[in-house]
């Protein structure tokens, strides 16, 4: 039967085959050239000389800069490698424990990372890849004609924030690093070296003022989670405050900062808002309501979703209210929140059980005492694919502004103008007031408080011990309660270059 | 039949191998229709007709390398795919068997590695027609193979030519009666070595010292001789015999060493005997003017995995016909339909490796089907279901229908000139559906997540070439001329469709597909072309002096704008010392040669349109609504061209009683502009892009070798070749700067002065005692403790950092031979095929991602863990570290392994009856034999099934294992 089959089919394939190789044979007798028949481009990809050239195409390409925060290469996005692993694990929050391999979040936390770990080249490539994104798009948009000339403007803004905010997440993570503000070729790059930081701050706030006046301060129900006016005046009050502290130390950005927070806090009520209940804050439903720059996901296997909740949690049972189907990326106690963070909880705190679960059923029925995050892990979602999580993740809340403008009150000893806005924070936790007359210092450690608890599981923290430059005693003195082999030097601040990264443009590494 | 060598030089293009009698008082040729060489006395009156590029050349004029394999020495083997014929048959071609996956070719490479990232395979010709491989072609219709090695040879196929041609000729019809001839055989496989990994009690040993360390640990006061009950209560569990509830991290199998819980060899309930048989039935024959040629062939192969497999089955029609004194035709049809099945065995996370990590203990409720169906995993046990209930339920089919076909005219324009248009087209559909049924059905119910995925693979190749031919001999001087041009185009289009979750199980295609949620759904398509016009001139003086030239230019739709097009040139030369007066009388120098050639040619085996800039999609979401984004994922090169390649060869051939012929190439092998995949700077937005960078030189000698020892009743003869080849990279872009390349980028280094793809690794030299620790003189890693792996200390900075790792050794090996005894006697006939290599290294990657138990004891490891270190009493085999140390994930020596190997790869006694027998069977040349293949093997792998079985880095995730094959066969005509 099948042989019939074939004979058929090879027939009818063959007479048609023959024919054309024919037709070819006979144009060769012509000698016709064929070079214009060389000249074959890519049938399934847009090429980058054909692209970039319409509105719509613009659009896309920025949509596509947006990008590399959620799906960059498929490793969960900015929130998981930034956020989690390059700055929430770092810090005495988390307590990994290895029981399966020696996974790159257990080197992290233990302080055993070196050159060659994988997530290092995650941080950099993905980091490196929005920039470039940017840099494209910023090199081809003015020849591109606009029905809106404030659309271009827009769209210019919004891919020069992210160029100056990706920077700035690298700087954060690995100091110095190579400044590249359009499309080069591989031999150009190899020739940029690390850049030093204050170059690095100069060209980073100033992009991102620049790109203010462009931006809006709200956008449509279809645009939300674009760069606002707000976002950028609180990302610059981010970065100034984190320049003026170290290792940069530049005191003059303090007042910079100050200007920025203040301008954000200006707008509340008509450009953003606080949430009367902390419980609102990490709802998807709540999504582009509250934070004033969040990394959107959306469910539904779009390739959009979060990654994060299952990264931080076990799997639960299906008698535990956090069962979601789908389980987590873990089976055991690997991420877990360390004792001191629980400890840092007032008694009352209703912050508490929202981030933090101490008890769980696992998937044997059995209860375990295993404490994980979480804060971005909602109940009741049932899901078919564990990385497909709804929610947003906040990369700055309102609440870090207020609390950075109060920290920049106190450090210029407007102590009492400070305290209203801890308390404001601190009341909603249903936690009692600090008193107006407080010390400076003692505001400072209620400050510094605060913002583990209230920012706990969201990369704020490990950034803070660094630039109060707290983290080597805070890190050795966690270490040595758990016993633990370590200690760290101000040099653990930084994370080591990749390797692969020496190995191909030469940069000099890191102490 | 009168036939001028001009027209015996097309039309050999088709009509194959012919042994040419030439009559030197008349010039005249005539056909001998033997497919055997006869060995003949008067070797100087009779030629051997060589294949080459465009045409053939009587072998004593030939002035390049070329290598031959004769289908009499392969004729009685199991061979599956053309390829396997030419192992351990050629010096310079080197095969290596990268999967004995039934009906997957062989890696085949000519003269050492030259490339990086294009391909080193070298080009296909099959009757004169480029082929992409041989895998249409039967290896029973094969007559003949030629290999041409030599820059010059291979020049005329220019920007294809670098990695060596290969030539396929096949059987073609003769004048005269039918001829039919049948030829059967039927074996049997076995795996030709087990893995050596952990037994039960050595696992259940291995479990228990790592559970019993982590349970001391966890609280003070706990002891290893805790029982399972003082370990319940201290997790609480509800109940102290249901071992469904351990904590398996801190809690040890009470039912270990007894009989209520199954032990398990994985592998011998994976791997089986398995069979492989061959029919061919051919019938060939033809009037003055029609000759014919037609077979048809059946190949099955099961594979030594459960439910894998492959058959094939083949139909061959060839006609030539003599329209007229000036006009000749003639059409080659090869259709096959092939089919391969089961699951993905070999490489990473496929079943065998799987398989081989799968804990050796199960319940004796499950058993080999542990984790499958309704059964329990075992609670201390990884989630991998059993792969042997895999293998038997998963749906993986490939059926590919391949036509190849071609047909020529050819015109006799003036006696001397022939003009010759041809036309050739390869069609392939290939279709795979696979369906994984819902193997879990504790938590899902049939059909749940099962998933059922059909791609289809057109791919369309034609094409069209005209050659005009021009042959004279003028006295003592004969010139021969060719001049041709060339156009082919490639296409390939695929569509892939994945859907997962269907209502039940029952049917095992793509379909239902309106329930299931779709994880691919795609097309692509890709296409190139190729335009060449070539040329070459022959000329020799009294068949003493040879001297030839060609020229070949090619455009190629692969490269960058600005580089389309590159010319290629060659010139050779050769003395045939013994035609001089002073030697041509001496009857014991039956041939004395030198040769020379130079020539330059490409390599443009890389994908299509690597020198554009593409985008891809880079999705994002504004206000919980998608968003479609756009981002750059390939940098453009327009500067992007072929890789060049230039080499030297000389040649020395020498003839002696007619009984030992020996022929010695030496070779120089420059390529330069090396198309490259490099690593860039991801500060570009990008880590790899296409360049021409850098030089990369081969240098070899190869020695053939065949004698007859033995000519009387009793027959030996010997052929023995061997080939050594140097690597060396001269240069690498614009500063040399070393490329890192192998696993994750950590294993290989390629670096100015050192062999391609050398080893870069931490050197492992033993396991750290409890004094080394506090022995200032040792270097350690971080965080060493006792019983971690000692490295050594290369830069002597007393510490070891990555700045340790350091060049060991490379893939090449220095040698590799072939030597083959043939033996008979009457109408008995034994021959003897040994082959191997020295030197070289293997990267055992799957030895390695089963020898960690960093990742836990939840898997099974290889056996040499039950040496491991204990203590500094007890350190093991001194080479394996503890189970709970720091070192594991460091890619170190402990996985590389000598390559060296030596291999009894075939063994054939037969039989042929005699003929007043068998006639009366109406039947002739009945032939009877047993084979054995692989039949034995000395190597020192020991990480992974098979030391050949390597990538070009030199590692291996776990290819799979080659079968010994016994088997009996049985030919005649009739």
């Amino acid at each position: 039967m099948k042989i019939t089959t074939i004979n058929t089919s090879f027939l009818q394939l063959n007479m048609k085959s023959l024919s054309k190789a024919l037709i070819c044979g006979i144009m060769m007798l012509g000698m016709v050239s064929c070079e214009d028949d060389l000249m074959l481009e890519p049938e399934n990809n847009i090429t980058q000389n054909s692209f970039y050239t319409t509105e719509l195409q613009i659009q896309q390409a920025l949509s596509g800069v947006y990008s590399a925060m959620v799906n960059a290469s498929s490793r969960g996005g900015y929130d998981v490698n930034f956020y989690l692993l390059a700055s929430e694990v770092r810090s005495n929050n988390f307590n990994a424990i290895s029981q399966n391999g020696n996974r790159d979040y257990y080197a992290i936390n233990r302080f055993q990372d070196t050159s060659s770990t994988d997530e290092m080249e995650i941080l950099w490539e993905d980091a490196y890849q929005q920039i470039s994104y940017a840099n494209m798009l910023l090199s081809r948009i003015d020849a591109v004609p606009f029905a809106d000339p404030a659309t271009r403007e827009q769209y210019r803004s919004e891919a020069r924030f992210l160029r100056s905010y990706a920077y700035f997440e690298l700087m954060r993570s690995f100091g110095k690093v190579p400044l590249i503000d359009k499309p080069v070729i591989p031999e150009e790059a190899s020739k940029i070296p690390r850049t030093d930081l204050a170059t690095l701050y100069n060209f980073i706030t100033s992009e991102i003022e620049a790109s203010i006046a462009g931006l809006k301060n709200v956008y449509d129900a279809a645009n939300k989670g674009r760069i606002t006016k707000s976002a950028a005046h609180a990302m610059l009050g981010r970065i100034y405050l984190t320049g003026s502290g170290y290792p940069l130390n530049n005191s003059s950005y303090v007042a910079k900062a100050k200007d920025h927070l203040f301008t954000v806090i200006q707008g509340e009520g008509q450009f953003v808002t606080f949430a009367p209940n902390y419980a609102d804050l990490f709802k998807s439903t709540n999504d582009n309501k509250f934070h004033i720059f969040e990394i959107q996901h959306i469910s539904g296997g779009l390739s959009q979703g979060s990654y994060l909740p299952s990264y931080v949690s076990p799997n639960f049972g299906s008698a535990d209210p956090y069962y979601n189907a789908q389980g987590s990326l873990f089976s055991s106690a690997e991420l877990g929140v360390s004792q001191s963070l629980i400890d840092t909880y007032e008694t009352g705190d209703l912050r508490l059980p929202l981030t933090i679960k101490t008890s769980f059923i696992g998937t044997n029925g059995q209860p375990d005492q295993a404490k994980f995050f979480v804060k971005f892990r909602e109940k009741g979602i049932v899901l078919t694919n564990r990385y497909d999580w709804p929610i947003n993740f906040p990369i700055i809340r309102y609440e870090d502004v207020l609390l950075m403008y109060a920290e920049i009150l106190n450090s210029q000893g407007a102590t009492s103008t400070a305290v209203p806005y801890l308390n404001r924070i601190r009341q909603r936790a249903g936690l009692t007031p600090v008193s107006t007359s407080i010390s400076a210092a003692d505001f400072t450690t209620a400050l510094r408080k605060e913002r583990r608890v209230e920012f706990a599981g969201e990369g704020v923290y490990w950034h803070d011990l660094v630039r109060w430059n707290t983290g080597v005693s805070v890190i050795n003195q966690a270490a040595a309660q758990l016993n633990y082999n370590f200690t760290i030097t101000t040099n653990d601040y930084l994370y080591q270059v990749p390797l692969s990264q020496i190995q191909v443009a030469g940069y000099d590494q890191n102490p | 039949m009168k036939k001028s060598i001009i027209t015996l030089g097309i039309l050999l293009n088709t009509t194959g191998l012919v042994f040419a009698q030439e009559e030197q008082t008349t010039g005249k040729v005539k056909d001998q229709d033997t497919i055997q060489p006869s060995p003949s006395n008067k070797t100087k009156d009779i030629e051997e007709v060589v294949i080459i590029a465009y045409g053939t050349q009587k072998k004593g004029e030939v002035t390049g390398s070329v290598g031959r394999v004769n289908a009499e020495s392969f004729k009685d083997r199991p061979i599956a795919r053309v390829d396997q014929a030419l192992t351990g048959q050629i010096a310079g071609v080197k095969t290596r068997a990268t999967s004995g996956k039934p009906g997957e070719p062989l890696e085949i490479r000519v003269r050492g590695t030259a490339s990086i990232s294009a391909s080193n395979s070298p080009l296909y010709v099959v009757d004169g027609m480029v082929a992409d491989d041989m895998a249409n072609v039967s290896p029973d219709d094969v007559q003949s193979i030629e290999v041409l090695k030599d820059a010059a040879s291979t020049a005329m196929y220019g920007s294809r030519g670098s990695n060596g041609i290969v030539i396929v000729t096949t059987k073609k019809g003769v004048s005269g009666k039918p001829s039919f001839s049948f030829s059967q055989y039927y074996g049997v496989q076995t795996i030709e070595k087990k893995l050596d990994i952990m037994t039960s009690s050595e696992w259940i040993d291995y479990a228990t010292e790592s559970i019993n360390k982590r349970w001391v640990a966890l609280a003070p006061g706990n002891s290893a001789s805790d029982s399972y009950a003082v370990r319940a209560n201290y997790f609480n569990l509800a109940n102290t015999t249901n071992y469904n509830l351990a904590n398996v991290n801190y809690m040890v199998d009470p039912r270990w060493g007894t009989d209520q819980v199954a032990y398990i060899d994985w592998q011998d309930a994976f791997y089986r005997p398995a069979s492989i048989q061959n029919y061919q039935l051919s019938v060939r024959g033809g009037s003055k003017d029609v000759k014919y040629a037609i077979s048809a062939a059946y190949f099955d192969q099961e594979g030594l995995a459960l439910n894998t497999g492959f058959n094939r089955y083949n139909l061959s029609a060839v006609v030539d016909i003599n329209i007229s004194d000036k006009w000749k035709a003639g059409i080659a049809l090869r259709p096959s339909y092939s089919q391969s099945y089961g699951a993905a065995v070999d490489g990473k996370d496929n079943e065998a490796h799987k398989m081989l990590s799968m804990v050796p203990v199960a319940e004796l409720s499950a058993g080999l089907y542990t984790n499958f169906w309704k059964n329990d995993r075992y609670r201390w046990a990884s989630s991998s279901q059993s792969s042997i209930g895999v293998l038997e339920n998963t749906t993986n089919n490939t059926n590919e229908f391949r036509l190849l076909s071609s047909l020529y005219m050819s015109y006799d324009i003036l006696p001397n000139l022939n003009f010759k248009i041809s036309g050739g087209a390869t069609n392939n559909f290939n279709l795979n559906n696979s369906y994984t049924p819902t193997f879990n059905l504790i938590t899902n119910i049939p059909g749940q997540v099962s998933i059922a995925s059909r791609r289809t693979v057109n791919y369309n190749r034609y094409l069209g070439e005209a050659l005009l031919n021009y042959k004279k001999t003028f006295g003592s001087h004969s010139v021969a001329a060719l001049a041709g041009y060339s156009a082919e185009n490639y296409r390939t289009t695929s569509q892939y469709n994945r859907n997962k979750g269907f209502p039940n199980d029952d049917l095992k295609t793509f379909n239902f597909t309106q329930s299931a949620s779709v994880l691919n759904s795609e097309y692509t398509a890709s296409e190139w072309m190729l335009v060449s016009m070539f040329g070459r001139v022959n000329y020799d003086y009294k068949k003493k002096y040879m001297l030839f030239a060609s020229i070949r230019r090619d455009g190629s739709s692969r490269f960058g704008w600005n580089n389309l097009w590159g010319t290629f040139a060659a010139f050779g030369s050769a003395w045939k010392i013994d035609e001089e007066e002073f030697l041509k009388d001496k009857t014991w120098l039956s041939n004395l040669k030198l040769r020379y050639s130079w020539g330059e040619n490409g390599n443009n085996n890389i994908g299509d349109y690597r020198a554009f800039g593409t985008l891809s999609g880079g999705n994002y979401s504004f206000g919980g609504n998608l968003s479609n984004g756009l981002i750059p994922n390939t940098i453009a090169n327009p500067n992007l061209t072929w890789e060049k390649t230039q080499s030297s060869d000389f040649g020395f051939e020498l003839g002696l009683f007619n009984r030992i012929d020996f022929t010695a190439d030496y070779y120089i092998k420059k390529t330069n502009d090396l198309l490259l995949q490099q690593p860039i700077p991801y500060a570009t937005g990008y880590n790899i892009m296409w360049k021409n960078v850098g030089s990369v030189q081969n240098t070899g000698l190869e020695l053939d070798l065949s004698t007859k020892n033995l000519t009387g009743a009793f027959k030996w003869n010997t052929s023995a070749n061997i080939a050594f080849n140097n690597n060396k990279v001269l240069q690498l872009g614009s500063d040399n700067a070393p490329i890192y390349t192998g696993f994750s980028n950590t294993t290989n280094i390629i670096k100015v002065g050192e062999e391609l793809n050398s080893f870069y690794l931490y050197e492992a030299i033993g396991v750290l005692s409890t004094s080394d620790l506090t022995n200032t003189g040792i270097a350690k890693t971080v965080g060493a403790i006792a019983g971690d792996v000692k490295y050594k200390d290369f830069n002597g900075d007393g510490k070891i950092t990555e700045d340790d790792r350091h060049i060991i050794g490379s893939p090449t090996p220095d040698y590799y031979w072939g030597f083959t005894n043939t033996f008979s006697y009457k109408g008995f006939d034994l021959s003897v095929f040994f082959q191997g290599q020295k030197g070289g290294y293997s990267y055992a990657l799957l030895g390695r991602a089963i020898d960690r138990p960093g990742m836990g004891t939840t898997t099974n490891v290889m056996g040499n863990w039950a040496n491991r270190w204990r203590s500094d009493a007890d350190p093991g085999d001194g080479k394996t570290p503890r189970l709970d140390g720091t070192t594991g994930s460091l890619l170190d020596t402990r996985w590389l392994y000598d390559a060296t190997y030596i291999q009894l790869k075939n063994v054939t006694l037969g039989y042929n009856f005699e003929q007043e027998l068998v006639n009366k069977l109406k039947i002739s040349n009945l032939r009877v034999y047993v084979s054995l293949e692989n039949v034995w093997r000395k190597d020192h792998y020991y990480g992974g099934y098979n030391p050949e079985s390597v990538q070009s880095d030199g590692t291996d995730y776990g290819a799979y294992p080659n079968a010994k094959v016994y088997m009996m066969g049985l030919n005649f005509n009739f």
